[in-house]
């Protein structure tokens, strides 16, 4: 029994190495209007962004968020991925901010194209998108490791 | 009459949800959001939702609210819902300002966010306060009621006052402090409600003042949260009526819990409430009494339409007699009265983004958190164990 377990940890490197790639190839980038001040975040203060908490940019220029449809693969990717809560919790916090009066969820947009015009057009916009073209006239935001 | 103007209200209120549902309106600086519900409830032996216990299937299960947010200035909004409510024997039938706020960012950095709110503001320091009413944010139609007590719901819900909150991030994780003093009106069905169906005389609430924290560790699914409340109320008697004026203080605190994962949630919250209370039955009448409550809460999400909902939710009126023995003794109302325990499950299903219909089963021992509150009403609740279920189809937007 025991040999059988050593062998099944061989493998567990190569699982890694599977797995990882697949994230990689389909990681979201975090997108910002060229007016935010901000050039890097983390995870932490990215959720607070997402989730109405923080508002304002360090310049006092609004925060206007921008999200894809709740089952855009491109929006749970970035729940996952970069914000590091499932996408019910996110809708679950919009919710309760919209209908007690405390906040304003952000505006859903139909599609990356929307996407990246909408950031592109609007200061202190902040939306991600799956794949950025090349001259897209948008910035993009550095995300700090989460060991930091 | 008030039928008249309650059925207009919601007549009223509705055409608005449709226009502005078809010119989806939504600018920079505006916003228009609603939701429309209806369902059907029934509870058996007794008032939960008939005042006179018919047993027939109810449709006082209507839920319909529009709200707008208007951002004035970078660091200033205002923001307010309406809303018609119709709930049976469990609160005030009718239309009513449900929030009508001011929002102003006092100071902000990356890491922290102060902002104070002024007017009619909701209660934000439970796990479901703040949205009681708007059906698709609820686990289910009838909340867990040793904490939502619908009789006590026009005094839980918000108050007209001042409420800050300060949330901050921090390297173990991000916290939330809430704080907010302020007072509500009470209306006389409350009253009837809360007191004795024979009660003539008029509440008023002097303040309620809360505070809680939240806490959520970094790198974990977990909130852990904290809550105090403390709320004056005096009781002015009719001239004509057999009661007379009273004083009485309420003091809560509570602990909650939430663990999100990817296919399932848990919610608890768990509290002790004290209750003062002098005069009423006679003038020198004086009565202290600590309940104690609590529920716990699974949501099993099957995938992003269906969900399944197991709840247990316990509430004992006085800590020292759980089981009620004593509160038979000394007044000969059934021992029963003294605790209630509900224990529910649900399942929700979401057939399109903004569409969703939940329905719900509960058996339920006790009668403790039926109305009236201070003079219960035996002859109509004169079963111990009763059941309750509801459907209710909901819309949001």
């Amino acid at each position: 029994m025991k040999v059988k377990i050593k062998q099944w940890l061989r493998l567990a490197p190569f699982c890694c190495f599977l797995y990882f790639p697949y994230f990689e190839a389909h990681s979201v980038q975090v997108i910002v209007n060229s007016s935010v001040p901000q050039k890097q975040l983390s995870a932490s203060h990215l959720r607070r962004i997402f989730t109405v908490r923080h508002r304002q940019w360090a310049n006092d220029l609004p925060i206007k968020v921008f999200v894809l449809a709740k089952n855009n693969v491109t929006h749970k990717n970035f729940c996952l991925q970069k914000l590091e809560v499932f996408p019910y919790q996110l809708e679950k916090i919009w919710g309760k901010l919209l209908f007690s009066g405390l906040g304003e969820p952000p505006l859903v947009l139909t599609d990356e194209k929307q996407m990246i015009e909408m950031v592109r057009k609007t200061p202190g916009a902040i939306g991600y998108v799956d794949s950025l073209p090349q001259d897209s006239g948008v910035e993009i935001m550095t995300m700090e490791s989460s060991d930091d | 009459m008030t039928k008249l103007i309650n059925v207009s209200l919601k007549t009223g209120l509705l055409t608005c949800l449709a226009l502005f549902q078809l010119t989806a309106f939504a600018s920079q600086d505006w916003a228009i959001h609603g939701f429309a519900s209806q369902g059907i409830i029934q509870a058996e032996d007794n008032n939960f939702v008939s005042r006179d216990a018919d047993d027939d299937i109810s449709f006082d299960l209507t839920e319909i609210g529009i709200n707008a947010s208007y951002q004035w200035q970078p660091d200033i909004r205002f923001a307010g819902q309406l809303v018609y409510i119709n709930g049976g024997n469990r609160y005030e039938e009718g239309a009513r300002v449900d929030y009508l706020l001011m929002d102003w960012t006092l100071a902000s950095d990356i890491d922290w966010q102060l902002n104070l709110y002024l007017g009619r503001y909701k209660n934000q320091h439970w796990l479901y306060s703040s949205t009681r009413d708007v059906p698709h944010t609820r686990p289910s139609a009838i909340l867990p009621q040793s904490v939502y007590y619908d009789i006590f719901r026009d005094v839980a819900l918000g108050s007209d006052g001042a409420s800050l909150s300060y949330t901050r991030l921090t390297d173990i994780g991000e916290f939330d402090l809430l704080w907010s003093y302020g007072t509500s009106p009470i209306s006389d069905s409350a009253t009837t409600l809360l007191l004795s169906t024979t009660a003539g005389g008029d509440i008023d609430q002097d303040f309620t003042h809360q505070a809680s924290i939240f806490y959520r560790p970094e790198g974990t699914s977990w909130q852990y949260g904290i809550s105090l409340l403390d709320s004056d109320f005096k009781y002015s008697a009719d001239a004509n009526e057999g009661y007379f004026d009273a004083d009485a203080t309420s003091q809560r605190v509570m602990l909650n819990l939430l663990y999100n994962s990817q296919q399932w949630e848990f919610a608890a919250e768990l509290f002790q409430e004290r209750f003062f209370f002098d005069g009423f039955f006679t003038p020198d009448w004086s009565h202290d009494q600590k309940a104690q409550g609590f529920y716990a809460q699974g949501r099993y999400f099957f995938d992003e339409q269906l969900t399944f909902m197991l709840r247990y939710d316990r509430f004992d009126a006085n800590k020292d007699d759980r089981k009620g023995t004593e509160l038979e003794r000394n007044t000969r109302i059934p021992a029963y009265f003294g605790y209630m325990y509900d224990t529910t499950v649900g399942l929700t299903y979401r057939f399109e983004s903004n569409w969703q219909i939940q329905a719900e089963y509960h058996w339920l021992e006790g009668t403790a958190r039926l109305a009236p509150a201070v003079v219960p009403d035996v002859w109509t609740n004169d079963s111990k164990n009763w059941q309750l279920w509801a459907l209710q189809l909901m819309y949001w937007f």
